[in-house]
């Protein structure tokens, strides 16, 4: 443990990927079988012949046994099949395909506005409001990121397009087409998170800079800059990393929402019209994607985290 | 078993005890056959550093932790590793803490600390108001305190009502862990010379445990010196402090600071 | 111990304080009231014009219409306001699975082993990492799309992060003494859990239901609006919302009203949830304005006070120190003293003396939260009172405190922070400051010297670390130390031999040092002049000499005398 705690600490990680991957699968699986009733007749539709029904259980293996179900269903992952739409009879891989760019690119973009912004952000306020100084700005700075945090990504979006593509006509409302396309929708999903992560990055500074080793820091008269760059960062990023995992996963919640409203083709789009089509394969396959992804994105974060900060590394996480 | 006899048998009896903390790269031996017995009304001073197993001890006694090996017999209870963790007697043995800020609930007043004693399930301060008060005078607090929170009380006050807490089920032991570490100098005294007396009127078996050997004298009959998990000393307080037999009692004894062995400048 | 006192750890100020609410608190109050107002009486009143078609199709805004009307003719003033109240009952409703499903299950798994509880908590910390709208979506997947299916999606998809806070609060609460003693007491642990850990946990959980609520808000209202929702004919502000987006080109008035609303209903939340917050939190409740903390001063009185000896002299020159709160309690009362080069000054008091805000003070490091003003504080030949370089005095001036393990930086490594002055100051380049750090290291007879600099300090004891703290001083030839109870947290065996090094360290530099302590037998050992301070005063000042024979005058040292007498081995043995 002391000698090599990196393989240790990855292994961990490893294991709790593939459990929750695994709980992925399962839910995703589950969904048609939880649905309350008869799912071939909810699929088929209310007017649907006994016999159209019954085309859909046999089309769709319900059928078969669980058990069978299950491992056709697992095997199918395995190939890299996630089974085809019921409605149009592509692909559910090619859906995804065709998709997944788009919804990724905002998230990306959102994620990485998010930290920079929100980082900068809370530790200036943290500085400037130490000791109750300026307590203009930490009023300031409450009620405006309360605020913000009360916008909902569709009406930021809806504002957004109000302001800058009808009033002013300077951006495009909507579609994918170019880059300045893009501005609107991450403005959009990035005002909120960046609102909850400069207060989290703040209040975190605060606790940073009440600590006994700033005083430490203070009594070598580093210069506020250079005490705050070299010995407030370093142990503001662990506690940050760790809970923006779960502000980051809410943005692509945001991302799937702010689709709607920019009329953009990404999987948010796809999988709310598969809910209302009931076309369950396509919604299994899309759900399990970003279920992926947001899994993907904690692991990483508490990698960067046990990078950043050893402690981490040997606990194996800051939280529970 | 007839009086005489139990007398004679040791309120509490430690005998080659054994205890694991933890496990693979983070296991350690806390304890290690550590034996000693406590004779009815007698107080048993626990001496040791950080690290000793002393806390370890105390938490074993009051269950808390699992035996890992050797056995513990409290009262006419048997305690060894195979021993269920099932509720035990409230009567058999109480515990004061240490810290005077984490062992009152910041939300309920010193009345209903006792009450809850007094009476685990229902903790009706009304029904015992009277012994209530009778014991928080004993512990020399001041009238009125009962219906008083816990951020009303100075340090010192608050271990006095944890004290009395733990002495009102009248148990038959009691294990007051650094009881006094965390107050200034003058209160640990007051505090210190409440206990002294209190041992007396009430014949408290007790388990005073303290990092400072010099804390526990007033207190106890014999002491016993825990390094490392492993019993180094045991003897009468008097043979302790003037003569040990120990190396480590020794250091231990010309590192308190005002003590005869206690030399910082050539 | 005695640690420097803040405002917030200053409680004789805040007990006297009402919690008062705040501006934040109350304006959401008067919103919330608003909007269950409307929530009450809308429906009635507009419901007929929020139904009522007409020919007269998406107007703009005008005097019947102040938000204009839909496609269908209806008035949009009255719908958004006729929408609140499903939009809160089902936000409500919502808000109510997650919280109450969220606390029952965090307390609920303090009852498990801990083996079961570990697991469901890593199982339910994976459900937290997934999106809750995802969530949400697979649930309004398995129901159907509807308001039912959509609150009671949005509901569970917030019991995960509900599990998780509550069982993350109640984990301190349940390592408390009073939840062991309680058990101890043979109180069963359900009872426990209702009587210490809820009760101290119902504030903070109010402040998470309020935030949860404006969550829940954005979500349901979120749901409603990509259609998964509340569907027609009935109607809240997430679908007001969806049907007027398409239209946004014609009339953007379409899109104001259920914007206000949702925005009004979230940010009452939010603001109850801050102000509630604001409240309980005791920094931001001693906010005192108008003074600037956490600077000294010249006093305005200074130039009475005539140089008595040339301060150049001594290392550490004070007069008529004084600290005071923001608020204005003195909590240091004009305090004057010297320390000699190579001489060692104790200052002995008990908790809230003022004993280390005088010793802070003195280096020029004065707390946040209070301001000190002096008439004169020369420390290692620099005037404090006027301009100083940051440089010189980083050198001249080492600092040890009190507790090892939390005055070094957990994130950096020894010599990272230990050659910093060296380095940043003087301009010593790295390699040269690691080799000098490792030479000191060496002098403190600290074990394999040269590769102790590259641990985090979470690998060393506190002996060592105190030690390491004090090889610092040696590596700038500090001229002097001032240590704050830098034995306190220490074991005794090791406490002396920390004390011998920082002796030896402080002749081979030839320094003064100012060393504050509570225990009165240290100091009796270690210093040359003791300086006895209480209630923000020095009492009386006592030679070696006078302390060895106890020739005290002053009551409070004389009863601090007896009382580390009483906490000595052997009555009888002393020379």
């Amino acid at each position: 443990m002391r000698a090599r705690p990196w393989p240790v600490f990855l292994a961990r990680k490893a294991r709790e990927f593939v459990l929750a991957v695994a709980a992925l699968v399962v839910l995703t699986f589950a969904i048609v079988h939880l649905i309350p009733g008869d799912p071939a007749r909810v699929i088929a539709g209310v007017d649907a012949s006994s016999e159209q029904v019954d085309a859909v259980r046999t089309q769709l293996g319900l059928d078969l046994p669980l058990g069978t179900q299950f491992l056709d269903h697992v095997s199918g992952l395995l190939r890299g099949d996630l089974g085809e739409s019921y409605r149009t009879g592509q692909p559910v891989t090619d859906v995804i395909a065709t998709r997944l760019p788009f919804t990724l690119s905002i998230a990306l973009v959102g994620i990485a506005v998010t930290l920079v912004v929100s980082l900068a952000l809370g530790l200036a306020v943290a500085g400037l409001t130490r000791g109750n100084r300026n307590p203009w700005l930490d009023s300031a700075f409450g009620w405006v990121t309360a605020i913000v945090l009360a916008l909902p990504v569709y009406v930021v979006g809806a504002i957004l397009i109000v302001l800058f593509a009808v009033t002013w006509r300077v951006l495009p409302a909507g579609g994918a087409s170019s880059a300045a396309a893009y501005i609107l929708p991450t403005l959009a999903i990035a005002s909120g998170p960046i609102a909850s992560m400069s207060r989290l990055v703040r209040r975190e500074a605060a606790v940073v800079l009440e600590q006994d080793f700033m005083r430490t820091a203070r009594g070598r008269r580093l210069g506020r800059v250079r005490e705050y760059a070299r010995h407030a960062v370093p142990n503001l990023l662990a506690s940050t990393l760790t809970l923006s995992g779960l502000i980051l996963a809410g943005m692509i919640g945001g991302a799937i929402v702010v689709e709607t409203v920019f009329a953009w083709p990404g999987l948010g789009r796809a999988v709310v019209e598969s809910i209302i089509e009931r076309d369950y394969a396509l919604t299994r396959g899309i759900i399990l994607v970003i279920g992926v992804a947001a899994v993907t994105l904690n692991i990483v974060i508490d990698i960067v985290l046990a990078a950043v900060d050893p402690r981490t590394l040997r606990a194996g996480r800051a939280l529970v | 078993m007839s009086t005489a006899a139990a007398v004679r048998r040791p309120a509490v009896e430690i005998d080659g005890l054994g205890v694991v903390l933890g496990s693979g790269a983070h296991r350690t031996e806390a304890l290690r056959g550590v034996s000693f017995t406590i004779a009815p009304g007698c107080s048993v001073g626990l001496v040791g550093e950080s690290g000793s197993g002393k806390s370890t001890l105390a938490r074993v006694l009051a269950g808390l932790v699992p035996i890992g090996s050797g056995r513990v017999r409290i009262g006419d209870e048997e305690f060894t590793p195979g021993t269920s963790r099932r509720r035990r007697d409230p009567g058999l043995l109480q515990l004061v803490p240490q810290d005077p800020y984490s062992s009152l609930s910041p939300r309920r007043t010193a009345g209903q600390a006792l009450a809850e004693a007094m009476d685990p399930r229902r903790a009706d301060v009304r029904a015992h108001r009277t012994d209530i008060e009778e014991w928080l005078a004993r512990v020399e607090l001041p009238a009125g305190s009962a219906d008083k929170y816990p951020h009303e009380f100075s340090g010192g006050q608050r271990q006095r009502i944890a004290i009395a807490r733990a002495l009102c089920v009248r148990p038959r032991v009691v294990v007051a862990d650094e009881v006094t570490s965390a107050l200034d100098v003058s209160v640990q005294v007051e505090v210190l010379e409440l206990l002294a007396q209190l041992r007396v009127e009430l014949e408290l078996t007790m388990l005073f445990i303290s990092h400072d050997l010099a804390v526990v004298r007033h207190v106890s009959d014999e002491v016993a010196v825990l390094c490392a998990g492993e019993l180094r000393e045991f003897g009468g307080v008097r043979q302790v402090y003037t003569a040990p037999r120990d190396d480590y009692t020794r250091r231990l004894l010309d590192s308190v600071p005002g003590g005869p062995g206690f030399r910082i400048r050539a | 111990m005695s640690t420097v006192l803040t405002p917030s750890s200053a409680a004789p100020e805040r007990t006297g304080r009402v919690r008062r609410a705040g501006p934040m608190l109350i304006t959401g109050l008067i919103l919330l009231a608003l909007l269950v107002l409307v929530a009450v009486l809308a429906p009635a009143l507009l419901g007929d014009e929020a139904r009522t078609l007409s020919d007269r199709r998406l107007l703009g805004p005008t005097a019947d219409h102040p938000l204009g009307t839909d496609e269908l003719g209806r008035d949009l003033f009255a719908r958004a306001l006729v929408a609140t109240r499903t939009t809160l009952l089902l936000t409500v409703a919502a808000t109510a699975i997650s919280v109450v499903a969220g606390v029952v299950l965090g307390l609920l798994v303090w009852l498990m082993p801990q083996r079961i509880r570990d697991l469901v908590l890593t199982a339910n910390a994976v459900a937290v990492a997934f999106p809750g709208l995802v969530l949400a979506l697979v649930v309004a997947a398995v129901l159907g799309p509807g308001a039912m299916s959509a609150t009671v999606a949005v509901g569970i998809a917030g019991i995960p992060s509900f599990v998780r806070l509550t069982a993350n609060m109640a984990a301190p609460i349940m390592v408390r003494d009073y939840v062991s003693t309680a058990r101890l007491l043979g109180v069963p642990r359900p009872i426990v859990l209702g009587r210490h850990v809820l009760p101290n946990l119902g504030g903070p959980l109010l402040v998470l239901s309020a935030n949860s609520f404006a969550v829940t808000l954005t979500e349901l209202s979120g749901l409603s609006f990509i259609g998964l929702g509340v569907q027609n004919p009935e109607y809240d502000f997430g679908r007001l919302l969806a049907d007027g987006l398409p239209h946004v080109y014609v009339q953007p008035a379409q899109i104001v009203g259920p914007s206000v609303m949702l925005v009004l209903a979230g940010a009452a939340a939010m603001f109850i949830g801050d102000g509630l917050a604001a409240r309980s939190d005791p920094r931001l409740r001693s906010l005192v304005r108008g003074r600037r903390t956490g600077v000294l001063r010249p006093a305005r009185s200074a130039a009475t006070h005539e140089p008595d000896r040339d301060p150049a002299d001594s290392a550490l020159s004070v007069r008529d120190l004084r600290v005071t709160t923001a608020a204005g309690r003195e909590l240091v009362a004009g305090v004057s003293f010297d320390v000699g080069p190579g001489e060692i000054v104790g200052l002995v008091g008990e908790s809230g003396s003022g004993k280390s805000l005088t010793a802070m003070s003195a280096a020029g490091l004065v707390p946040d939260g209070v301001a000190a003003t002096a008439g004169r504080v020369t420390a290692a030949g620099h005037d404090l009172l006027g301009p100083v370089s940051p440089g010189d005095l980083a050198r001249d001036v080492a600092l040890v405190y009190q507790d090892p393990i939390s005055t070094f930086n957990p994130a950096l490594t020894l010599e990272s922070q230990l050659t910093e002055v060296p380095r940043v100051h003087l301009g010593v380049h790295r390699r040269r400051a690691r080799e000098a750090l490792a030479e000191s290291f060496r002098e403190l007879r600290i074990s394999s010297p040269d590769t102790r600099g590259r641990q985090h300090p979470h690998e060393l004891s506190g002996g060592m670390l105190q030690r390491a703290m004090i090889a610092a001083a040696l590596l700038t030839e500090a001229k002097l130390i001032i240590a704050d109870e830098p034995t306190t947290a220490l074991d005794v065996t090791v406490q002396a031999e920390v004390l011998r090094r920082f002796v030896a360290a402080k002749d081979t530099l030839g320094a003064g040092m100012l060393f504050i302590s509570h225990d009165l037998a240290v100091v009796e050992a270690l210093c040359d002049r003791t300086l006895v301070m209480r209630g923000g005063q020095v009492v009386e000042e006592l030679t070696r000499d006078q302390l060895a024979r106890r020739e005290v005058t002053h009551p409070y040292t004389r009863s601090l005398l007896a009382a580390t007498r009483y906490l000595e081995p052997t009555e009888e043995t002393h020379p």
